[in-house]
């Protein structure tokens, strides 16, 4: 396989991935995808010394649309990620900014015992404008709410069904212990209803928000420790599903590109995790889902994120919500809805990210739906605060359509 | 993963088979390695442009005097004729009518002046040149040389001179290139502050040649409405590549694709099937850490020539077809792959897959290798797509032919 930055010496400088990019389309920070890319890798000479000209690699959202698009196989936004590296090292390292955001769960540690009057806090504009002052995250930037309890503390009580045939382990990752447990308990409903069991192995951040911000080593630490961590899980049950469409494209693929780890355990782990509808639908595939969904009488756009489309497994979540009768569904034409995971929130890239976002949120205003669709958690609260709709992970539907 | 039908590939033939499948009613999926060959052809929907080395003027009637293994002799004239009319029809539901028939061929303006023959062409492009022609640039943008286009124009006798246009202030001051341009075009009051500056440097011409660049989004209504503006006829001449004519319908083809409810996924290249006795049961492909299967009842390959990666070039001068393992006829050596001139003739551009009049694909023997695969557009033996000018053509007649071929076998009614 060849290394990432080997990739640009396919680019036969045809264009394609600055026609898809949502970040140069909207702003001339970000020349586009091809010139900072394959082109500018040549001249990178000093990057590690600071002496690079290269400011606008920093606008690169990460949404990896041009890698998706090229049809030479060149990684463009994976040379982007590793050339930010370079920089932020020669940098001297993450602001105070990037390395808070990179964090996921330890803010949620931090907040979790006053989760109210933090969600309150975070709920009040001169706490916002105060916070945007003092370390550059957006005042009007979409934030999780903190939870008073973590995903953990709902799966120890939770009793399982006695009926199961198969058995997987779950990689919740940080949104469902820390801000979403809902939507784990929505996770483990639907693979038991589907007499499926779910194992909760110990496991910590995967990293990527480090990795995307430019902090390799810090994110390397955070991969080592959780490959660790579900390496026994890759091959006792054999099939870890993750819900978090970025912390699963992570897992399965940018510990090996970005971070070089091509070790046993890695791999056997990389190989292991499977979104979580991708699994849903693997099983329909098998005829081992229960199609017995009840009707729901709605309509919803549904967005696929970027990051799933990297998993290469094209829109399970589309074949799924087609099981369920009188939903109907029409699939979002934007390639990426603009946050890109912590991108959206700084406060110099809020703006970017709404104005990428804009297509999609039209489209969303003139379909006029009852709730919007999407795998991710950081798109899911971007899309809600920029719609004013309720944003649902796919499972969370399939879920309810079970229960009524 | 599972569906009636995969299809590998989304140049002009797998959009198109894609497409015509879906509206057939067969449940299909698109898998490709990455956007195709829309976003780097001329725009146009080329059938016959040359034969023998000659300029041909009539499509239709020189497709009689193609070898029996080309494409067109194997799909059927019918096939050319219904896929192209399948294809206006579809273009002009999605906002991008093209003008023109398969009885004769037209002239599509390049950045280089040369008038290429093609058979239909985006009504933007469409008009004949005709009396005094300004060819007109906006200025910054690099993509286009109104010198260059309008001394190849004169030297084909129209009586063309450069322009240049000035722009109003925009956001992309320090670099675009056709895609920033045609996005801002896009916006109506751009398109206001931009026409008076054009309409100037158009003054006296009764034809004005402006590069591809006229709106991306949506349709051909940017183009109507500058023309109104700037109250002279409009002509979009095919730029280099990014072509902002083939974003529209590739944009066109995917919602059309979308409605359908047709999966689709990029950027993750066919990797092999699985197989059963002479059938194919499942596609491979790239995953982000595995290998992706995807079962299916019928396999279309739409993956292009050489230059499409759907034939790769070995030093030992044999080629290899790269999903199915198809039997390809290679050359003696490498050396033998191209010829003396770049824009010439190379015997590898018209390598690839031959097919039975089914369009499965056939061993030496002439037999099928598979009851169940079928092949279209570049990937096809017996045709050299660039050199002759059918690469649109050739895709609309296969995936037609396919769609017939596949359409599910209606039920008799109760």
């Amino acid at each position: 396989m060849l290394h990432v930055e080997q990739t640009a010496d396919r680019c036969i400088k045809c264009n394609v991935c600055n026609t898809v990019c949502p970040v140069s389309a909207v702003t001339d920070l970000f020349p586009g995808p091809k010139y900072e890319g394959p082109q500018g890798q040549r001249f990178r000479a000093g990057i590690d010394t600071g002496d690079s000209p290269d400011h606008s690699l920093d606008y690169c959202s990460g949404c990896g649309l041009c890698t998706q698009a090229c049809p030479e196989g060149v990684m463009v936004a994976e040379i982007n990620q590793v050339a930010r590296e370079r920089l932020v090292t020669a940098r001297g390292g993450l602001g105070l900014r990037d390395k808070l955001i990179s964090r996921p769960s330890l803010m949620g540690r931090l907040a979790r015992p006053v989760a109210p009057l933090a969600n309150l806090m975070m709920a009040a504009r001169p706490v916002r404008v105060a916070v945007e002052k003092a370390i550059g995250v957006h005042r009007a930037a979409a934030m999780p709410r903190f939870s008073g309890t973590t995903f953990r503390s709902w799966a120890r009580r939770h009793r399982q069904r006695g009926d199961a045939t198969r058995t997987v382990a779950y990689f919740h990752g940080c949104a469902v212990q820390e801000f979403e447990p809902e939507m784990g308990a929505a996770v483990v409903r639907v693979l038991e209803r589907n007499r499926v069991r779910v194992t909760f192995p110990r496991q910590a951040c995967c990293g990527l928000p480090l990795v995307s911000n430019g902090d390799f080593e810090a994110g390397r630490a955070a991969a080592v420790r959780l490959v660790g961590r579900l390496r026994a899980a890759a091959d006792d049950p054999g099939v870890i599903v993750a819900n978090s469409t970025s912390c699963g494209m992570t897992l399965k693929a940018k510990y090996r590109e970005l971070l070089g780890m091509d070790d046993a355990a890695t791999q056997a782990v990389s190989k292991a995790v499977y979104d979580i509808c991708e699994y849903l639908l693997e099983l329909a595939d098998e005829d081992a889902l229960d199609r017995s969904f009840a009707p729901l009488r709605a309509k919803a756009v549904y967005h696929p994120p970027c990051q799933l489309m990297a998993h290469g497994v094209g829109t399970p979540a589309l074949d799924l919500l087609a099981m369920v009768p009188g939903l109907e569904v029409e699939r979002s034409r934007a390639g990426c809805c603009g946050t890109a995971g912590t991108y959206g929130t700084k406060v110099e890239k809020y703006q970017i990210a709404m104005d990428v976002g804009a297509g999609l949120f039209e489209q969303v205003t003139e379909a006029r739906p009852d709730f919007v669709v999407c795998d991710s958690e950081t798109c899911r609260w971007h899309i809600a605060k920029a719609t004013g709709l309720p944003v649902y992970h796919p499972v969370q539907v399939l879920d309810r359509a079970y229960q009524v | 993963m599972r569906a009636d039908v995969v299809v590998v590939g989304a140049g002009p033939a797998g959009l198109a088979t894609a497409v015509r499948l879906a509206e057939a009613g067969r449940q299909v999926r698109v898998i490709a390695r990455g956007n195709g060959f829309t976003h780097w052809g001329a725009g146009a929907v080329d059938a016959l442009g040359r034969l023998g080395g000659e300029r041909v003027e009539r499509p239709l009637e020189a497709v009689g005097r193609l070898a029996e293994d080309h494409p067109y002799r194997l799909a059927g004239e019918a096939a050319l004729r219904d896929g192209l009319d399948w294809f206006a029809r579809f273009a002009a539901t999605a906002g991008l009518a093209h003008a023109g028939d398969p009885e004769r061929n037209r002239d599509q303006v390049t950045a280089l002046g040369v008038l290429r023959p093609t058979c239909l062409l985006p009504e933007p492009a469409a008009q004949v040149l005709g009396g005094r022609v300004a060819v007109v640039n906006f200025e910054g943008f690099r993509d286009f040389s109104p010198a260059l286009c309008a001394v190849g124009l004169r030297g084909a006798g129209v009586d063309a001179v450069p322009a240049s246009a000035p722009l109003p202030p925009w956001d992309h001051a320090r670099y675009f290139s056709a895609v920033e341009l045609a996005r801002a075009i896009d916006d109506d009051d751009f398109r206001r502050r931009l026409a008076p500056g054009l309409a100037r440097a158009a003054a006296g011409a009764d034809v004005v040649v402006v590069p591809a660049v006229l709106g991306v989004r949506g349709g051909h209504e940017p183009w109507a409405d500058l023309q109104r503006l700037v109250g002279t006829p409009l002509v979009e001449a095919a730029t280099a590549p990014p072509s902002i004519p083939g974003l529209r319908l590739f944009a066109a083809y995917r919602r059309r694709l979308d409605a359908l409810g047709v999966g689709w996924q990029f950027g993750f290249p066919a990797l092999g099937v699985e197989r059963d006795g002479d059938r194919v049961t499942a596609v491979r492909s790239e995953g982000a850490s595995r290998v992706v299967v995807t079962h299916c009842q019928e396999l279309v390959l739409a993956t292009g020539g050489v230059a499409g990666h759907g034939i790769e070039a070995n030093r030992d001068g044999t080629l290899t077809e790269v999903v199915a393992g198809l039997p390809v006829e290679g050359f003696p050596d490498r050396t033998a792959f191209l010829g003396d001139r770049f824009l010439g003739e190379h015997p590898l551009g018209a390598a690839g897959v031959r097919v039975d009049a089914e369009l499965r694909p056939v061993a030496a023997s002439g037999d099928p290798v598979h009851a169940n695969v079928r092949c279209v557009g570049g990937l096809l033996a017996g045709h050299d797509p660039t050199v002759e000018g059918s690469r649109e053509g050739v895709a609309l007649a296969t995936a037609t032919r396919t769609a017939e071929l596949l359409a599910p076998t209606p039920t008799p009614a109760t």
